[in-house]
This record gives C-alpha cells, sequence and structure tokens, in this order.
C-alpha cells in the first residue's frame, strides 16, 4: 500500500513528535503559548516574538464579538440546542464563504502578496499605485478589504494601527506595502481585513491559507458564544414565534387530488 | 528523510475497509439489489431509502405510513432552527457546497431535541395498557376543522397500516410532529441514527430551498434581530496576570 506522507505529527513511546520536533523536549522549551502551535500549523517556521505580537493584535482586533454578527448567530443558532461543540465547529463553516471576513481575507492577501511580488522591495507610493491598478484590472476592478459598513471607519483597524505604532510590526515588508495600498485606494475606506492581511503575509501564512488564519484567530470569539448560547438561549432562538416570521410565497392552492375529496 | 515506528504501527488493525450496504463493483448493489439493472426503474426513492437503512424493500403498508409520516415532518419555517440557519447561512455567504452540511448539523440537533423531548409519548405508545394520559406535548392544543380531519384519516389508515392494537388513538389530536414519530415508531424505527437519517432527507430540501430563495450576502433584508440579543454585564472580577 502507497503512503501519504505527513509531517505533522507522530505518537511514539513516551513522546510525540510535532513537526519535526519532539513534543516532550523540544516544544516544552520553546512553545510560549498556544498560538505557537498555530503557527507551526499554519505552516510558519519562524516562531518569533514579531509573529507572536502580530497573531496577537490581530486576536484582539478580531475580538468584537456582537451577537448578532451573522456567523456569530448562526454558531448561537446551533448551540442553542445544548451542544457548544457542534454550534462552534458548525457555525464555522461559514468561514469557506467569500463574503465574510476569512472569505475577503484571502482576496485582500492574495491582492497584496500579487502587488509584493510586481513592485520589489521598498517600492514608491507611485510604483504601488500603478501595480494595485493592474491587479484591479485583473480582479474585476475590487481590492479586498475596503468598505467598513454602518460606520465611517473601522475600530478595529484603528486600534490595532494604534498598538502596533512604532513596534517592528510597523517596518515589516507588506504592512508598508498595505499603508500604500490604502493610500492608493483614495475614496475607499479600508477595513481591518486588508490590515491583517499585510500582516499575515509578513508572519509567512501564505496568501491562500490567510483566511483560515483569520478564522482560527478568531476562533476565541465563536467559542465563547457557542458556550454560553447552549446554555442561555434555547427555544428562543430557534422556536421564533410565527407571529415573527413573514410569509411571502406562492398562495394557498390544493393538489388535484385533494379538490376531488372537497 | 527520518520517519519513526510507534504506537499506532503495531496495533493489529483490520487492513481492509469494511462495506456492508453498497456492494463496489461495475454496477453497485445495495443490499444485493443491482442499482443499475433492477432498483432504478423499480422503485423509488422512498423505498431505495428505507432499504438502504432497514435491509429490506419496505411493504406497501411500510411505504405508505413512511410518506406519510416525512411528509408531516418535513416543513420546518424559517423561524424553527434548521431553517433559519439554512437562511442565516446563506446570508453569511456560506458557500453551496458547505450549507447543506451546515443545516445537516442544524437538522441533527433539532431532531435529536425532538427524540428527546418525544421519548414520553413514544413510551406510551409502547406500553400495551398505558398507566398514563397521553402526554400533553403530543396533542395539539386548538385543532383547526382541516386538523381534525387529517388526524380523523391518520388515524384510520394506521388501524390498516398496523393492525387493530397498534392504530394510533382517533382522539386525541395529535400534533403533526408527535404523530409523524409516532408512524416512525410503529414502523419499528427505534435507531436514533436510522430515523436522523430519514428526517434528515425529509427536511433538508425544504430548508435548502428557503435557502436558495435568499440572496447571498442579503445582510440588510435579513431580520438580523430576531430573535433580539443584548448584550448585558455584571460585575465580576476577573484574574489575570502579565508576564513579569
Amino acid at each position: 500500500m502507497d503512503f501519504i506522507d505527513t509531517r505533522v505529527g507522530h505518537i511514539l513511546d513516551g513522546d510525540n513528535r510535532f513537526f519535526g520536533r519532539s513534543v516532550f523536549d523540544d516544544w516544552s522549551r520553546s512553545l510560549v503559548s498556544q498560538l505557537d502551535a498555530m503557527l507551526a500549523a499554519l505552516g510558519v517556521r519562524e516562531i518569533t516574538p514579531i509573529n507572536r505580537e502580530s497573531l496577537r493584535l490581530i486576536s484582539l482586533g478580531l475580538m468584537s464579538p456582537d451577537a448578532r454578527i451573522w456567523p456569530l448567530k448562526l454558531t448561537r443558532l446551533i448551540a442553542s440546542y445544548g451542544d457548544p461543540a457542534a454550534g462552534y465547529f458548525g457555525g464555522q463553516l461559514v468561514s469557506t464563504g467569500k463574503i465574510m471576513g476569512p472569505g475577503t481575507m484571502v482576496g485582500a492577501a492574495k491582492g497584496l502578496a500579487w502587488i509584493a511580488e510586481q513592485v520589489g522591495e521598498d517600492p514608491s507610493d507611485a510604483v504601488v499605485a500603478e501595480a494595485l491598478a493592474a491587479w484591479r484590472a485583473r480582479s474585476g476592478g475590487r481590492m479586498a478589504g475596503f468598505g467598513v459598513p454602518f460606520r465611517a471607519h473601522d475600530e478595529r483597524r484603528v486600534a490595532v494601527l494604534q498598538m502596533a505604532k512604532a513596534t517592528p510590526i510597523e517596518r515589516r515588508r507588506h504592512w508598508r506595502l498595505h499603508e500604500q495600498v490604502v493610500l492608493a485606494m483614495v475614496g475607499h475606506e479600508p477595513n481591518c481585513v486588508v490590515t491583517f492581511a499585510g500582516m499575515l503575509l509578513d508572519v509567512g501564512v501564505a496568501p491562500e491559507l490567510c483566511g483560515l488564519a483569520l478564522s482560527v484567530a478568531m476562533g476565541h470569539v465563536f467559542l465563547a458564544h457557542a458556550v454560553e448560547a447552549s446554555t442561555v438561549d434555547g427555544e428562543r432562538a430557534h422556536a421564533i414565534p410565527v407571529e415573527q416570521v413573514e410569509y411571502r410565497g406562492v398562495g394557498r392552492r390544493s393538489t388535484e387530488a385533494q379538490k376531488k375529496l372537497g | 528523510m527520518k520517519t519513526y515506528t510507534g504506537i499506532l504501527d503495531r496495533v493489529d488493525f483490520a487492513e481492509r475497509l469494511t462495506a456492508q450496504v453498497v456492494e463496489p463493483c461495475a454496477d453497485p448493489r445495495v443490499h444485493g439489489y443491482a442499482v443499475q439493472a433492477d432498483l432504478g426503474h423499480s422503485i423509488d426513492l422512498l423505498e431505495f431509502s428505507w432499504l438502504a437503512l432497514v435491509g429490506e424493500l419496505p411493504s406497501a403498508e411500510a411505504r405508505a405510513a413512511l410518506t406519510r409520516a416525512l411528509i408531516w415532518l418535513a416543513p420546518l419555517h424559517v423561524g424553527e432552527g434548521p431553517t433559519h440557519v439554512a437562511v442565516l447561512g446563506r446570508v453569511a455567504g456560506a458557500p453551496d457546497e458547505v450549507l447543506a452540511g451546515l443545516v445537516t448539523v442544524a437538522l441533527g440537533q433539532h431532531i435529536a431535541s425532538e427524540q428527546r423531548s418525544l421519548a414520553p409519548w413514544l413510551a406510551w405508545l409502547d406500553d400495551p395498557n398505558p398507566s398514563f394520559d397521553i402526554p400533553e406535548l403530543a396533542i395539539e392544543p386548538s385543532p383547526t376543522p382541516e386538523q381534525v380531519q387529517a388526524h380523523a384519516a391518520l388515524a384510520a389508515d394506521s388501524l390498516r397500516w398496523f393492525g387493530p392494537s397498534r392504530e394510533l388513538p382517533a382522539t386525541p389530536v395529535l400534533r403533526r410532529v408527535a404523530a409523524g414519530y409516532a408512524l416512525l415508531h410503529r414502523l419499528g424505527l427505534r435507531d436514533p441514527l436510522v430515523v436522523q437519517a430519514l428526517v434528515t432527507c425529509a427536511r433538508l430540501p425544504v430548508a435548502l430551498a428557503e435557502a436558495a430563495r435568499t440572496r447571498a450576502g442579503a445582510v440588510l433584508s435579513y431580520a438580523t434581530r430576531v430573535p433580539n440579543y443584548r448584550y448585558v454585564e455584571e460585575d465580576e472580577s476577573w484574574t489575570s496576570s502579565t508576564p513579569e
């Protein structure tokens, strides 16, 4: 039988291996928090203080856990039957879509990565603007990570910019590039996704995995709602009274068999 | 390249996957019946589902009872969990290839919850001389004339399907869902997984039909505040330390 080679892990006698290192020896000495293992899982091989700080800031920025935000409400609805695990994992299936954060994140990361490839190191604002125009021409006029609904500015981006101020994060390549892209996107308000895309690319996450990285980084928010809803929400969530439902479908009618019965 | 021999390499696991329903061959057989050469033109989808889950083709009575049960159980309006999940999943941009899975997770929770709450009613059905009244949760509190008529027809049909000692009671009028599960119970379907499978098959198209009529990403035309959530805070003391 052929083998499918895996480099993730292996159970051994008295120790386990995880990405080429001993769990109870190497990892036990170097693992600072669960974030480190998450970075390794996402393919990042340089688990450094600046990469940890980037992921910490992203997790903080994503702590915007209003229960009415659609994927979170979905998590609560499923968990309302009593099983937080079903709500937590079930609700996050929407992360595979293109509309909410993780989906737009992939678009933003791919855009930034493509522009970075075109412009090289330390490009001028004009060169970035030109590359951005070329990217938008390739992607139906869009650059993901822009647009802020219901408010003037994205408070998450504003806060992360503030927290990253004067830290090495600001000096990293994709961070600087994202600022130039924001400058060039005149009339388009940036949201946190384009900033986080730059940060994740600087951490070393592949563009196509940045959406998944975002999902993982906001796992705590889904978890909190799943845990609470499993004991609090109940029928108020999953049995909405018919008075709160407006039917707009086809009018009442009968099958031929029913008509014959009168 | 380095590799290791560990605990799982030494365990004596089976070497082949086991198939007990579908025989993998050019014309796959389900419990022995050929799909292309036989079942495809000799039975309908409901009979096929029964065959897959039960192992034999249903009798005419079982088929009729199953049809009644699943059609009665099928509709879940948008205010009910799984259909709400379907619509909300669509609004939140869940892709088509994932939406059915998402709804199935919600259906599993919903059906398990129904099975738990209807357990006293199913116990009543199992008792040849029940010492207690039909549980209230199985009784329609204020049936419409149409429901009275439908229940009378169901009771009469159940006498024909299951015989005089196992028919459903003519009175009181049962709730639609309680009657649906009672029929499945009378059909001998006791394995919760089999019930999950059949009821999911009945409800999934209905829930996804609501989703299919919802525009992906249409957050403004979706009732985001139904149900309404309000953020509240208590005076709680948190303990957390920062690195020294």
